[in-house]
């Protein structure tokens, strides 16, 4: 009723991607 | 001081203890527009709270984990009923390890992290004067020229041969201006796929140019090769023009336009429209409302960084920053509300699919995985590095010849820096940009301050579009979330 979990727990668990070139994880 | 504890339950086995819990380093309340969002910084976690719930946890970290203060006031301002409903569901939320969970910081060891990118800045020239550059007009202040194909092939070698299993590879093509060297650029992409297939490889090539070159053969060829493409363009005519001059002076507005709404129209692999924000422009809401209304979708509006002051955003415009973040944003949720999602990369935040623990860590890898290379083939941890002595690596002719360059880039991971251990939005940053940290502070290990506050900023706007969407697309059920 109050609390809404919109998100669970995703951090609980190379091949990414290494615009911006000023401002370099989050986006991945 | 108390444990967090229920009435009418046996203590012992329905405790949460918070006491002495960090809160400040581990979780992270805000309000976006009447959202009351709660990050959990540990385990990922993202949780709306209502009225009654906000106060409870903003009670709860006020009083340094005293449940029983925080009850007192929640029951004093919504009564014992609504108290209760709002201490039950914050016990839920920990026993799911969603809520006030242990800080978790691996100690990673990242010396012997293969290369996997590589930033080939296959021109040291320029054909236009950007006020702002960081690159100094193209030659980072060092022999101006062009890379040969020799080097180039070199480059490609040394990425390929030294990045061991990892399959998926990224070159970008960057300067000075890339198109200046075209020819080089084409031998390159040929010979890396032709490389990349014998080694099991997948190379991934992208371009950021200025686009005053671009014709309708490069147009065609980066659309069939699959080559993302990064096209500079700062928004309003005015904004443009007062930063981005052709080598006689003029604006460039006119000039690059059409040509990159022809190249955006042949619908590339991938591509931004890529505008940097100065001290001229702190409204660049209207650059964005601008570009929007130029038929572009996917933007990037970056602070302009390097020596320039009068460019640069400093910590006394900060404050007017975060306020247009703000405008941004809600510029950004009309647009999703009337049919048209625009992807603004800083706002990028796939909240479900992101990143692993590791790879948030490393943060941006220069020095490590990503490595920037010069026309002459030096080797540098990173592009904004090209120049700075101290930080040469060697030479893709004789490889590596300084490691202890890449031990002190890789040693300098989110882990080992004080600010960013006790930072909310470590996770979603990785510890910030060592080029910005070293030319604000004079080393590496103290993050730069601006940054960080525009980058803290721009997670809460990217979680709150995200949030709104999810509820958005759920139908504002109850639940409906991402689990």
């Amino acid at each position: 009723k109050h609390l809404q979990t919109i998100v669970g727990p995703v951090l609980k668990r190379r091949e990414c991607q290494a615009a911006c070139k000023t401002s370099c994880v989050g986006n991945q | 001081m108390p444990a967090l504890s229920f009435v009418g339950r046996q203590a012992q086995a329905m405790v949460m203890d918070v006491s002495g819990y960090d809160f400040a380093s581990n979780i992270h309340l805000f309000s976006v527009e009447g959202d009351h969002i709660l990050v959990d910084v540990n385990s990922g976690a993202i949780h709306l709270l209502d009225e009654p719930a906000r106060e409870f946890v903003t009670a709860l970290i006020e009083n340094q984990g005293d449940a029983a203060q925080a009850g007192a006031r929640c029951r004093q301002l919504f009564g014992t009923e609504a108290a209760t409903e709002v201490e039950d569901e914050l016990k839920q939320a920990y026993d799911d390890q969603t809520l006030f969970t242990p800080v978790e910081l691996p100690i990673l060891n990242l010396e012997e992290m293969p290369v996997k990118a590589l930033c080939l800045n296959v021109a040291h020239l320029c054909n236009m004067r950007c006020t702002y550059c960081f690159a100094r007009q193209g030659d980072f202040g060092t022999e101006k020229g062009l890379m040969s194909e020799a080097v180039g092939r070199q480059a490609l070698d040394f990425l390929i041969s030294g990045s061991q299993d990892i399959t998926n590879l990224e070159v970008d093509f960057f300067g000075g201006e890339p198109l200046l060297n075209w020819d080089v650029v084409c031998s390159l992409v040929a010979y890396g796929r032709k490389q990349g297939r014998k080694a099991g490889k997948n190379l991934r090539f992208t371009l950021t140019t200025n686009a005053l070159l671009l014709d309708e053969e490069k147009m065609d060829y980066l659309v069939e090769e699959g080559i993302s493409v990064i096209l500079s363009l700062d928004g309003r005519r005015e904004v443009n023009d007062r930063c981005r001059l052709l080598n006689n002076g003029q604006g460039s507005y006119d000039v690059v336009l059409p040509r990159i709404q022809q190249m955006v129209a042949r619908n590339p692999v991938s591509y931004y429209v890529r505008g940097t924000f100065s001290r001229g422009n702190l409204d660049f809401t209207q650059d964005l409302e601008h570009l929007i209304a130029c038929g572009f979708t996917n933007l990037s509006l970056e602070p302009a960084v390097g020596p320039y002051e009068e460019f640069a955003i400093g910590e006394e415009v900060i404050p007017r920053v975060l306020e247009e973040y703000d405008r941004l944003t809600r510029a950004l949720w009309a647009h999703y509300q009337a049919g048209q999602e625009i992807n603004y990369f800083h706002f990028n935040l796939d909240l479900a699919r992101g990143p692993c623990l590791a790879r948030r860590l490393t943060g941006c890898g220069a020095g490590g995985e990503y490595l920037a290379i010069t026309p002459g083939g030096d080797i540098y941890p990173c592009h904004q590095f090209i120049g700075e002595e101290e930080f040469l690596m060697g030479n893709v002719e004789t490889g590596i010849t300084d490691p202890q360059v890449k031990q002190r880039l890789t040693r300098n991971y989110l882990s080992s820096k004080a600010e960013c251990r006790k930072c909310w939005a470590r996770f979603y940053c990785g510890g910030g940009c060592h080029a910005n940290a070293y030319f604000s502070n004079g080393c590496l290990e103290i993050p730069a301050r601006t940054a960080c506050a525009m980058h803290r900023k721009r997670v809460e706007c990217a979680i709150y579009l995200e949030i709104e969407k999810i509820r958005s697309k759920a139908g504002h059920v109850e639940g409906g979330g991402l689990q």
